[in-house]
Parts: C-alpha cells; structure tokens; sequence
C-alpha cells in the first residue's frame, strides 16, 4: 500500500476499476464519444488483465495519433461486422489495416465469443501491445463459446481479488493524459455564482 | 417467494415479478421523479438486511482497540466475526476548528478517518492505514481495504451530549432529539477505488458479496464510535460523576450522513441495478396488498402507524421543502391512521389502504408502501440473491434497426413527455471536479463540457438515436448505423441493457426543471436513510441507523423493529 512515488519504475497493483475509468477518460478527453471510450476502456482493462502491456499500447497511441481514427476505435467495428458474416456463413475473417493492438480488440473478441463466435490467429504468447493483422472468426454456437470463455474468466476474477500489477510509468502516463477529463474546482465555483 | 431452481438471478427476480404482474404497481407509476423523490425506507433497506444478516449469522463484534485521549484523539479499531472472516473497523480520531467543518465531500480535513479492512491487522498493516487512511482520497490502498469513509463530529451536539454524560445526566431530549445523530459521515469508497478491493474480489460465500453491504457494515461500526468518544471524553472530563448513555438513549442516535450529486450518475449508469432494488420492494408491495386483513396483521400494521407518528411528531420542523419536514410526515401518518380505520374491514384492508394513499399523492403513498412493507416476511438470501445483479449484457451487432426501434418505442415510450426537443432540455452537463472527484453539473452556457461530460443524458441520447434510425431500413443490422455514426453506441447499448420494467428513472437530468433531490432521496431510502433535510436542490442531510442495536446487541434477540424509535424523555 505504498504511494505511488515509491514504485516509480517498478509496478503498481491496481484495481481493474481503476484502468477502466482512466482509459474511458483519457479516450473522450482525446476525442472519443461516450460509447466508442466505454469499448476501448473495457478492451484495455480485459486486455491488461489477461495479455499485460495494454496501459502502455494505449498510451502509445495516445501520444503520438488521432485516438478516434486510430485501431483502438475502429478495429472492435471491424471485427463486428465480420462476426455477423460468421454467424450467417460460419466463417469469416476480419481485417485490420493498419494491423490493430490486441488490447484494442480482446474485450471485443471475448463478447463476440459469448455470442458464439469463436477466433483464431492470435499468437498464444501476445501482449496487448501485439498487433494483429487479421483474425478467423468461426461460428462454434453460444455453449462452446461460453465454455472457452472459462480461462479470461479466471484471470478476470484474480485481477478483482488481488489487483493487476501495471508498469508505473505507464499508469502514471494514463493518470495525466486522463486528468484532463476533470474540470477544477474553482471554474464550477465560478460558474455557480 | 421461495428459493427455488437453479437459474441466475435476474431471471428468477423476472420469474417472481411475472407472477405477481398484475398486482404489481406499473413503471409509469413507480418511476415518476415525484413518487422516487418520496421513498422510504423499508424492511428490505441496506442498513435492515445487513443487521438481519449479523443477527441470523450470529455474527460476533466487539471494540479491540481504543487509544483516544481526553479530548477524543487517537486511534480505534473494532472488530467483527463474521462467518470466519475477520473484518476490522479502523479509526483515526481527531479535532479541526468549527469553521473547517463541512459537509462537502471535497473538505481536506476530518475528524474521523477510517477504514473496513479484512484480514490480520499487523503492525506493519496498521502503520500503513495511519499513513494513508487521513488522507482519504489521496492514499493508495490494497485489496484488504473494503471501504474508506470520514466525517466530522456534530457540531451542534457533540460537546452538549460530552458535558451532560459528564455531569452525570442524560441529554435533554428538547435539546437534542431532532439531531438523531452524534457523528456525520460524507462518503463510503469502496470496490476497487484507490485500489481497494473490487466489489468482485469477494468470493461467492464471502459474506461481504452482497451490494454496499460492506459499506453498511462499515457504517454501522462509524456510528457505535459516535456513542464511545462521547461517553470516554464525558468520562475523562467528569471522572466519578459521568454516566454512560441510559437504556432510553443508547440505541437512539444513528450516523448522520451529507449527501450530494454523486448519486445522481449511479442511478443513470446502473439500470439493472435500480431495477433490482425497485423490483424487489414492488413484489413484496404486491405480496402484502394480497392479504386479507387477520387479526395479527392488523394490529402489527396499528403498531407500525403508531410507531412512525411517536417517531415523526418529535422531529424536526424546519422548512424541508420540496419533502415534508418530520412534523408535517407526522400529520400524514395521522391521516394514514384514520384512513386506515375505514378500511380494516375490507376483505383486503391493505390494498384498500394503499389505494387511498395513491390519490392523496406521493408522499403519502410511499410513507403507505414503507409502513405495508414492514408486514413481509420474505426470505433475506433470496433478497440477498436478487441485489446480485449482473450488469453485463452487450449489444448484439446482429440486431437489426426494425428491432431496435420497436425496442425503443417498447422501453422509452414516455420519452415523449419529457419536452426533448424544448429549448431547456439540454441546459445542464454533469461534470467530475477536480477536487476529490466529485460529481457535479455545470450549465452549457457557462462552460462548454469539450467532451467532459459524464453521459447520464439517457433520455436525451435516446432521443437523439430515435430520429437516427429514421434513416435506416428496418432489416439493417445496428453495426452498419454505430459504424457511421459511433455517437450513437452508448444509446444502442444503453437500449440494450435496459431489459426491464424498472430500469429507468423517467427524467431527464440535464433539464433546466432537473431536481437531483428526488433520485438522491429514492437512493437514501433504499440505503435505509431518513430524517431527509435538503440543504440545497443539490444537497441534503440524512440520519441511519437510528434505533439500531448496537455492538454488544449482537448475538441476543436483537430483532429488527428497530426502525422509527421514539424519542426518549416522552411526549411533546
């Protein structure tokens, strides 16, 4: 429970809650309606947890392109539409150009699965930071989907009991890019009267 | 209702409402701003069940630890078995001046600091609580905090109840017996804020996996503080001549609590939430309404009416507007009372009884629902069962517009009421202060949200999606219309997840006509508050706990009639 000074450069154990609400906030404050931040603080928050290095993917992005064009918001889009053509044809790949962070898509995978929509192509040793150029996506049904849904389940249910341990210079770089979505004190003072 | 098979909770809670449906009172009833901004407590309160739960689990408590000095400084720690796991109360007690005092949630100083921990309170352990617990907001926990809280002293009685014990004489009940509290707290984090433990850490029989239930147990232990600083500085200022509270007094106060807009955005974020809280006091409504009128049930509803007057006819009669202030409540529990003497011999006296209350408005009706309520006998796991609610329900991109825009006008109907398109509608944005995250609103024309807005404008969105669709065909799938237009996602998904007939307060939160106090109140009631006292349209003041047992009641027959108490010293 030490403050966050004393693990600079080391990691801190955070709660999912906490990824969660400061990537929605860094997303709108970079330009991202309310639904598109929700998609991409739910992807980075499953994606930390169960692949790592999704903070900092994020972050990446957040420094050095167009949030709202990029993979993070577009890419789940992509995905989507290919899963319908799965569930109609039971087959289907989607496509991602450029290639999209994992961490961009994996809550988006992991729902479409509960749907029954299974993928493939994803290297089993990837991080949320891997990109990924394509993926296969093959209708298996809502209960085989569920059950291989088993393993993030877990992972998920870890991240809420013990916290997930992110790099901290990368969590603190979340903290200031999503400090901007808060409005100081004194303006609402000043406003109000 | 009875537990019955194996199925998640929310459809069991739908399999239960179903049965009940034409008894139950409908939405466009029950979610009117008015009728939610007149709610009371009930025996399904979170501050009832989770007492209910201590007493039947046989639950064991006890003070571990008190180093606070004569003026009331130090550190205690108190602790409670609950069903094998050990969950401590930690305290850091101290004074501020009487100008630093106030009820904001942004204040930087408080006279109690104090966190729910789990697990062996170590010395390192607690070095590490001394450190970060007063700093509240900004201390950085792990998953053995539960909850983090603070609050102040009252200003107003703290010292008078300290000077009277010390001389050895109970409060004067015209004095003190409004307040119905010693401490005030502001806040109860928890789940995963500044690390602490996520609401879903919890294991599946831990007993602390039920909604605020930590909270209230963290609530509950802050209020039995209240009762020791003030009996051990009465006892450090009168040595010998000090007495403790009598029996009238030491259950009386409760913890008084300063609420403001944070809970407006959790009633618009959490839909299934609500409606769970709001399903399960309509059926047990329903339930009561459907008993003919024997003996015992007639003459415990006569004690409940008779209780709640004694109760209300010695509160407060400050200007409580837009509620009625405790003495005027007192005036409609007189007229329930008569009312009630018309219709015992119905063949369903208590249906009778609500149906009058209906037409005497909302005030009236649910101080009927909440005095009805208290003749249920429903089964506290399955309740507990219900309050478990799983949030998570994507929307399908298969879903084509057709769908959607008979899902629209099934749900939202009553959008239309709301004057939408009205110049007004739009005048607030909710906002998050810098200053310890909290929520605020914010008028467009004083500052432009620049994408800082919180969305709760649910009924704004969805109206906005409506005329969206206009330019889609039915069998198009919703993907194609939030790929072109991702404004658009949160109103679909929104459509989505709002499944069920309680979901949704029927209000607009950024209308100029907005009055946050009446979600803010329907929260508070299901919390187990009372003694409802706006400060502003933004803020009020609340009391819980009043009449609770206390810490060493644990274990005996503690019952659960303690709700309303009397003041003590008689009548006015």
């Amino acid at each position: 429970m030490a403050g966050p000074a004393a693990d600079m450069g080391a990691t801190v154990t955070v709660a999912p809650r906490e990824i969660h609400d400061l990537v929605y906030r860094a997303s709108r404050i970079a330009g991202c309606d309310p639904g598109t931040a929700e998609r991409i603080a739910e992807n980075v928050t499953l994606a930390e947890i169960h692949y790592g290095a999704a903070v900092r993917a994020l972050c990446e992005t957040l420094e050095a392109a167009d949030l709202p064009t990029s993979a993070w918001a577009t890419a789940p889009d992509a995905l989507l539409s290919a899963e319908i053509a799965a569930r109609s044809n039971g087959t289907a790949s989607a496509t991602f150009d450029p290639p999209a962070p994992l961490a961009s898509i994996a809550a988006s995978l992991q729902q479409s699965l509960e749907r029954g929509v299974a993928s493939t192509g994803i290297d089993g040793r990837a991080s949320g930071a891997t990109t990924v150029g394509a993926v296969q996506l093959h209708f298996v049904g809502r209960q085989a989907g569920a059950a291989s849904g088993a393993p993030i389940d877990g992972a998920r249910s870890d991240a809420h009991r013990i916290g997930i341990g992110v790099d901290q210079p990368w969590f603190n770089r979340l903290e200031v890019a999503a400090a901007g979505f808060l409005v100081a004190e004194a303006t609402l003072d000043e406003i109000d009267d | 209702m009875t537990t019955a098979a194996v199925a998640p909770s929310q459809d069991r809670l739908q399999a239960e409402l179903d049965r009940r449906l034409p008894r139950l009172r409908p939405p466009a009833v029950v979610m009117q701003p008015a009728m939610m901004g007149s709610a009371r407590l009930t025996r399904y309160s979170f501050s009832r069940t989770m007492l209910r739960r201590a007493v039947r689990d046989r639950w064991r408590a006890r003070r571990a630890r008190f180093d606070i000095d004569e003026r009331g400084h130090g550190e205690a720690v108190y602790e409670i078995d609950a069903g094998g796991h050990t969950l401590s109360f930690v305290a850091f007690t101290t004074t501020i001046d009487e100008c630093e005092h106030t009820d904001r949630v942004i204040a930087e100083r408080w006279e109690i600091a104090g966190a729910l921990v789990e697990g062996d309170l170590t010395g390192e352990f607690l070095s590490l609580l001394r450190r970060h617990v007063p700093r509240q907001e900004a201390g950085r926990f792990d998953p053995r905090v539960l909850v983090l809280t603070r609050g102040n002293r009252s200003v107003r009685f703290f010292d008078y109840l300290v000077d009277a014990l010390a001389r050895g004489r109970q409060p004067d009940p015209d004095l003190v017996a409004d307040a119905g509290y010693i401490l005030r707290s502001t806040a109860f984090y928890a789940n995963g804020k500044y690390g602490m433990r996520s609401f879903e850490g919890y294991s599946e029989d831990h007993p602390l996996r039920i909604p605020y239930r930590a909270q209230f147990v963290c609530a509950w232990l802050f209020r039995e503080l209240g009762y020791d600083l003030v009996e051990h500085c009465a006892r450090a200022s009168g040595g010998d001549a000090a007495a403790p509270f009598d029996q009238h007094w030491r259950r009386y106060f409760g913890l008084g609590n300063a609420t403001g807009l944070g809970l407006v955005p959790f009633a618009f974020k959490h839909p299934r939430v609500i409606h769970a809280w709001v399903a399960i006091r309509e059926m047990a409504l329903a339930d009561v309404r459907s008993l003919p009128g024997n003996r015992d049930r007639l003459e415990r509803l006569d004690t409940w009416i008779d209780r709640a007057h004694s109760h209300f006819v010695h509160g407060t009669d400050d200007d409580c507007r837009p509620f009625l202030n405790s003495v005027d409540v007192a005036t409609v529990v007189l007229q329930i009372r008569e009312a009630f003497d018309r219709c015992r011999r119905d063949p369903l006296p208590f249906d009778a009884l609500y149906r009058w209350s209906e037409q005497r408005g909302p005030e009236t009706a649910e101080m009927v629902v909440s005095l009805l309520l208290e003749l249920h006998e429903g089964d506290d796991d399955l309740i507990d069962e219900f309050l478990t609610v799983d949030e998570h329900c994507p929307l399908d991109p298969a879903m084509t517009v057709g769908h959607l825009r008979a899902m629209l006008a099934s749900r939202f109907e009553w959008l239309g009421q709301l004057g939408l398109d009205n110049e007004g509608a739009d005048k607030w944005w909710w906002v998050i202060s810098d200053n310890t995250e909290e929520p605020r609103r914010a008028r467009r024309d004083g500052l432009e949200p620049a994408r800082r807005d919180v969305a709760i404008d649910v009924a704004m969105r969805l109206w906005r999606l409506r005329g969206a669709l206009d330019g889609y065909d039915d069998d198009a799938p919703i993907q194609r219309v939030l790929s072109e237009h991702p404004e658009h996602r949160l109103a679909a998904e929104r459509l989505s997840v709002s499944d069920r007939a309680y979901t949704e307060p029927r209000d607009n939160p950024c209308s100029a006509h907005y009055l946050p106090l009446q979600l803010q109140r329907f929260q508070l009631a299901m919390y187990g508050m009372d003694n409802f006292k706006p400060k502003s349209t933004d803020w009020l003041r609340v009391t819980l706990f009043q009449g609770a047992p206390r810490l060493g009641d644990l274990g005996t027959d503690a019952g659960d009639d303690w709700v309303l108490p009397a003041r003590p010293g008689g009548s006015r």
